[in-house]
């Protein structure tokens, strides 16, 4: 954490932490894990790359955000009463320190542990002649034909180069003035080669490093005076006209042609640049010595997410797991006998992909509408759509294209749906479909039956391996209406109905929770009993926040698991005493939104797409779900014990903003670990 | 086992259209679909008389949305209804022909009685217990956004329909007339207030048990504004402090106001704003300690009387109504309706004896039938050229569930039981269609007869057959108690008209029968 975590109080005695600092602390959660002598070594490699691509989508969502906001009103405070200059300045000096303790370990985890068990990632200076002679082939062959330099001059401007893409800018000797040349590195070619393996060891090297030693390939007949690597992160905010757009694929199509112009809003670079080099490339790129980074090592580590995948070492990576599968003939008939839930990673995403493949070539099946927001790009999903749409049903799929940084991935995908035959709608301009809805409509002999999944993650087979998520299955009458309602409301068929079981946002989902955290707080005064738990990613919203501090100023305790961002602070004496707030970051990412409310004895359990954010609750088509079957009830409600009671991968938030570790009594519970086994044993 | 049926019905309201889809599932109806989308077409009718383009372009690019939506049903039918908005403007007749040319969905036009007959029958079907409509006398509020239907029901059956210009928008639209005079809202209460003392006084005075309003804003604002537990299933008790609670949450503020505050569509909050102003009048003209809200959609009671009873039912529950509101309309115009009975009975014989012969459907009965309650309702105006009157009178009237075309049909007949034939020269008859045309030539040869055989309005004529209806020869038999002398002469003069559109001589044998 900062050397001190701000906190602003406001005038009847609340606290809040500041979201992007408090988020800056999650990733220090990550790097914790990457530091982890616990975990195994391919692992941490992991975490090391999971923290380097989290960093690059704060600085391109949030510190972007941040500079917008100085640039048009610096005067203005958020919220919680924090203004974007002293936001910016805190996050940059969190961010430095995080940054050389990434630095610390990568060199811990790379330049030691790793060639203790014989996997060398080597400069090009390092190679033996035989690695050296394979590393050429793999440049002529591979790199030199694909690469272009390009001079920047007057007749030519500087290129446009994408965000993160990494390249080198070169100083060349020209006759009377030295000459600038940008090469950038073809994003489609994997960062990390494999050089023939020798004696079991696994060696590799980076495109970049490659490139570096023969950079003077590019540009016979002129001396290189210098050369570093550098790369841009840019503004990634997509400027959509909320009123003026009616065709929002169009829309966001040429929006995201934008974004490699977008303003860049940092610049790093190897430390070894020349101040010549470095002020020329800074005026070119128009960025500021304080948005410049200059780096001790290799740019933009999330290339190790792809180096346990290239190395066979099992010891070095957690055990492999079989995700929990559920035995059944029919899914339907399943899904008839009674709800379900399927948590993911722990059980499999088989289920959902059934319903759906099973609903495409159903014959009794009329109809299937369902919300994608990121998917994979061979998602069995989308082709059981494709198929089914083949096969005559009706298929409606709300698309949301402005999935960040997934937005081009989208688009492909919703046209191929459009083009064959499938009724794609991009939804709202001014709200993001966040809610996760899947809805077969079925012709059965006593009428038609409607059969509904709703999740809290997204219809991702690919993340449904890493991201904790819980879905629900079921056929019951009143929720279906309500998911009917809400894909009429998403497509602009319909206005907002009554809801019946279901509550959604951006209209109904914070009054909801504000009067269920009011009923606790009854409970509290008149039976002494008000208790909440929850787990979410996020707690930022600043009415939500003050609500949950009056019900604990009435005594109301809280159990809050809150894996990301929190702007709440617990354990202040006479505002949140009854409050506690954990972390849990570890082999999954947890993602499962999960809200419980005592209600006197009588819990009120619910699943969602939404944390407690402001955009969640204002700015997205959300939906919380309740779970009324006893038994699943019980199941819910014991996983958020369960997840209560870890000790290994859990932190407590204190109130001066920092984590720390749980004391440990008794036997040690990773919460992760022993859901595997508890699903894995659990008969279904 | 048989597929269950499902209907897909549409409404293109005041303000909004609506689409719902449903199933009936042994005793229960199941609602599958019920999107609403916001629409002031209304606001061109009340205006302008007539609906815009771009009314109607919205409206089509809804139906369509709602077509795609029943696709996914595989519905047995889709149907839309229209309303006030549709009814009134002047260019509906085109209105209907582009839905239906760019659609396929032929809109029929409810009248303002088609309205509260499927509500009442929504009542009794679902509310029996709460509400025994079929054993109390209701009064039933329709609130639209043009008119607020009032229907007075005796034991079920409407006694009377009135419409009083008392809708959301027309208050609305009113009230903007006003500006921002301080005592704006003073004089629309005035206005509210003298409706309803003309409502009042037009009432058969036979105590109103219960008064149920019908009002989707209504229904959507008062949980929002008074809370939500004041529902108990599709009903809601309101009180008279109630309705001055919900006054005060309306008074002075903008619908954008309220619409933010209770989260609802500024279109419901404005309607919410203006009804709760007319609920205020309303408990004070009538002197109530309570209302009853109705939270069902038009389309809800459709439905569920499509699929609970379909078939003849419908039909015959309609023709009972029409003749409990004709009895009540010759009451209140002091009309001899012993006569009135006598002449429906005679009409009734007539029909049945030569439905096949004149080639009549089923659904003329009913025209005939009316038409002999009401021909002589014109004498409360004066005797002389009484037919005339009762011309003007049936329609001006608010017949209940009659459409225009079934009224000015109705009229046509009433005007030609005696004096001319129907003819180009009177234009009432030339507003008729062909069809329409030969409709009112051989009804009103019928109704003619039946009136000339009880001319001495001394029911003397007590049985009617039709002994014999052949190309070149129609034979009646009546069975008298005294001899019918003055029903024999205006048989003869009344006659004529038969004999000239069938080409067949028709001959009358009376019988005495003490």
């Amino acid at each position: 954490m900062p050397e001190a975590m701000p906190v602003k109080k406001s005038d009847d005695g609340a606290r809040y932490f500041d979201r992007d600092l408090n988020w800056l602390a999650f990733n220090e959660r990550v790097i914790e894990e990457a530091e982890d002598q616990a975990n195994p070594l391919l692992e941490r490699v992991k975490f090391i790359a999971i923290f380097a691509s989290n960093l690059d989508e704060f600085y391109m969502k949030r510190i972007a955000a941040l500079r917008r906001v100085m640039d048009e009103s610096p005067n203005k405070s958020d919220s919680f009463g924090f203004f974007p200059g002293e936001v910016c300045e805190a996050t940059e000096e969190y961010i430095a320190r995080l940054r050389g303790r990434l630095y610390g370990i990568y060199d811990s985890v790379v330049g030691h542990e790793l060639k203790g068990q014989r996997v060398f990632l080597k400069r090009h200076a390092e190679l033996d002649d035989r690695e050296r002679a394979r590393v050429r082939e793999f440049f002529e062959t591979a790199l030199y034909p694909v690469m272009t330099p390009m001079a920047v001059d007057q007749g030519h401007p500087f290129p446009i180069l994408p965000s993160k893409t990494l390249s080198f800018a070169v100083m060349l000797k020209g006759d009377k003035k030295h000459h600038l040349a940008i090469l950038p590195i073809p994003q489609v070619i994997p960062r990390l080669f494999r050089l023939p393996e020798s004696d079991g060891a696994a060696v590799f090297i980076l495109t970049d490093e490659v490139i570096r030693g023969h950079l003077d390939a590019f540009f016979k007949g002129h001396e290189i005076l210098d050369s570093a690597v550098f790369r841009v992160m840019r503004d990634s905010e997509l400027d959509l006209d909320a009123e003026a757009v009616d065709d929002l694929l169009y829309a966001v199509e040429k929006e995201v042609r934008k974004r490699p112009r977008a303003r860049a809003v940092s610049l790093e670079i190897e430390h070894r640049v020349s101040d010549t080099l470095l002020d020329r490339l800074r005026k070119l790129i128009d960025i500021g010595d304080g948005a410049t980074k200059k780096i001790r090592g290799y740019l933009d580590l999330s290339f190790l997410f792809a180096l346990p995948g290239q190395v066979s070492r099992p010891a070095l990576q957690y055990p492999g797991f079989v995700p929990a599968g559920m035995t059944y003939d029919d899914t339907f008939r399943r899904i008839r006998k009674g709800d379900f839930l399927v948590h993911l990673p722990f059980q499999s995403f088989q289920p959902v992909l059934d319903l759906i493949q099973s609903a495409a070539e159903d014959k009794q099946v009329l109809a299937i509408k369902m919300t994608l927001y990121r998917t994979t790009e061979t998602s069995g999903i989308v082709r059981a759509l494709l198929r089914a749409a083949e096969n005559g049903k009706q298929v409606t799929v709300l698309v949301e294209l402005r999935a960040r940084f997934d937005e081009e991935r989208n688009i492909s995908w919703a046209r191929e749906l459009e083009q064959a035959g499938c009724h794609v709608i991009y939804g709202i301009p001014s709200l993001k479909i966040h809610s996760k809805l899947a809805m077969v409509i079925r012709r059965e002999d006593e009428g038609i039956r409607r059969y509904v999944h709703l999740g809290t993650g997204n219809y991702n087979e690919a993340t449904a391996r890493l991201y904790t998520d819980i879905g629900f299955f079921t056929v019951n009458e009143e929720i279906a209406r309500d998911v009917s309602d809400t894909f009429n409301v998403i497509s602009g068929y319909s206005q907002p109905p009554h809801w019946r079981k279901v509550v959604s946002a951006p209209h109904d989902l914070k009054p909801f929770f504000m009067h269920l955290i009011d009923q606790e707080i009854e409970n509290q005064r008149q039976h002494g009993n008000g208790l909440i738990s929850a787990k979410c990613n996020a707690l930022q919203d600043r009415e939500m926040v003050d609500k949950l501090y009056q019900a604990a100023r009435a005594g109301v305790r809280m159990k809050l698991l809150i894996r990301g961002l929190c702007c709440m602070v617990p354990g202040v004496k006479g505002l949140s005493e009854t409050v506690e707030i954990r972390s849990i970051v570890g082999r999954f990412l947890e993602h499962s939104r999960i809200y419980l409310f005592h209600n006197n004895g009588n819990p009120r359990i619910f699943l969602s797409s939404a944390d407690w954010m402001k955009r969640n609750l204002d700015r997205r088509i959300e939906l919380l779900f309740p779970i009324e079957n006893e038994a699943l009830k019980k199941d819910l409600s014991w996983l958020l014990d369960t997840y209560w009671q870890d000790n290994v991968k859990a932190r407590v938030l204190l109130p001066d903003g920092s984590y720390a570790r749980l004391k440990r009594r008794g036997e040690a519970l990773n919460v992760q670990e022993c859901l595997i086994k508890y699903y894995a044993a659990r008969k279904r | 086992m048989s597929a269950p049926l499902r209907l897909a019905l549409i409404d293109i309201g005041s303000s909004s259209i609506r689409l719902i889809i449903g199933e009936r599932r042994g005793d229960e109806i199941k609602i599958l679909e019920h999107p609403r989308n916001a629409l002031p077409i209304g606001l061109d009718t009340f205006r302008k008389g007539e609906l815009s383009q771009e009314i109607t372009n919205q409206t089509l690019i809804r139906l369509r949305r709602y077509q795609e939506i029943a696709r996914g049903y595989d519905v047995t039918a889709v149907r839309a209804f229209a309303t006030t908005a549709v009814r009134e403007a002047a260019n509906r007749e085109m209105f209907i022909d582009t839905v239906e040319r760019k659609t396929g969905l032929r809109i029929e036009l409810l009248p303002p009685g088609d309205v509260v007959y499927y509500m009442s029958c929504f009542i009794n079907l679902r509310l029996g217990p709460e509400l025994p409509i079929r054993s109390r006398n209701i009064l039933v509020a329709e609130f639209g956004a043009g008119t607020a239907e009032f229907s007075l029901l005796r034991q079920g059956r409407i006694v009377r329909s009135t419409g009083l210009p008392l809708g959301s928008q027309r208050l609305t639209r009113f009230l903007g007339q006003l500006g921002g005079a301080p005592t704006a809202a003073a004089a629309l209460r005035d206005y509210i207030s003298s409706e309803m003392r003309q409502l009042k006084l037009s009432l058969p005075k036979i105590g109103v048990d219960e008064i149920v309003l019908i009002s989707e804003p209504l229904a959507y604002g008062l949980p929002a504004m008074l809370g939500p537990a004041r529902f108990s299933g599709n009903l809601c008790s309101l009180t008279r402090s109630d309705a001055r609670a919900l006054a005060r949450c309306c008074a002075g503020r903008s619908a954008d106001d309220l619409a933010h505050e209770y989260r609802m569509s500024p279109d419901m909050a404005e309607a919410t704003a203006m009804l709760s102003l007319v609920l205020e009048q309303l408990f004070s003209a009538f002197e109530r300690d309570r209302v009853f809200v109705l939270e069902a959609s038009l389309l809800e009671a459709i439905l569920t009387q499509l699929l609970m009873e379909p078939g003849q039912s419908g039909e015959q529950d309609r023709r009972r109504q029409l003749v409990s509101l004709a009895d009540s309309i010759l009451r209140k115009y002091n009309a001899d309706r012993v006569h009135a009975q006598q002449v429906v009975r005679l009409s009734r014989a007539l029909f049945q004896g030569l439905q096949a012969y004149l080639g009549l459907s089923d659904q003329a009965r009913d025209y005939l039938e009316l038409a002999g309650y009401l021909h002589d309702i014109g004498k409360f105006i004066s005797n002389s050229g009484h037919h005339r009157h009762s011309e003007y009178i049936i329609t001006s009237l608010n017949l209940f569930r009659l459409s225009e075309r079934e009224q000015k049909l109705i009229a046509c007949l009433a005007r030609h039981h005696r004096g001319a034939a129907p003819s180009e020269d009177y234009a009432l008859y030339r507003s008729l269609t062909d069809k329409d045309r030969i409709l009112v030539q051989k009804l009103s040869a019928l109704l003619r007869m039946a009136d000339a055989l009880d001319r001495s309005h001394d029911r003397k004529v007590r049985e009617l057959q039709v002994v014999k209806a052949e190309d070149a020869e129609v034979e009646l038999q009546v069975s008298c108690r005294d001899e019918p002398v003055l029903e024999r002469v205006a048989f003869d003069e009344r006659k004529h008209l038969f004999e000239s559109i069938t080409g067949s001589s028709i001959r009358l044998q009376v019988t005495r029968n003490a």
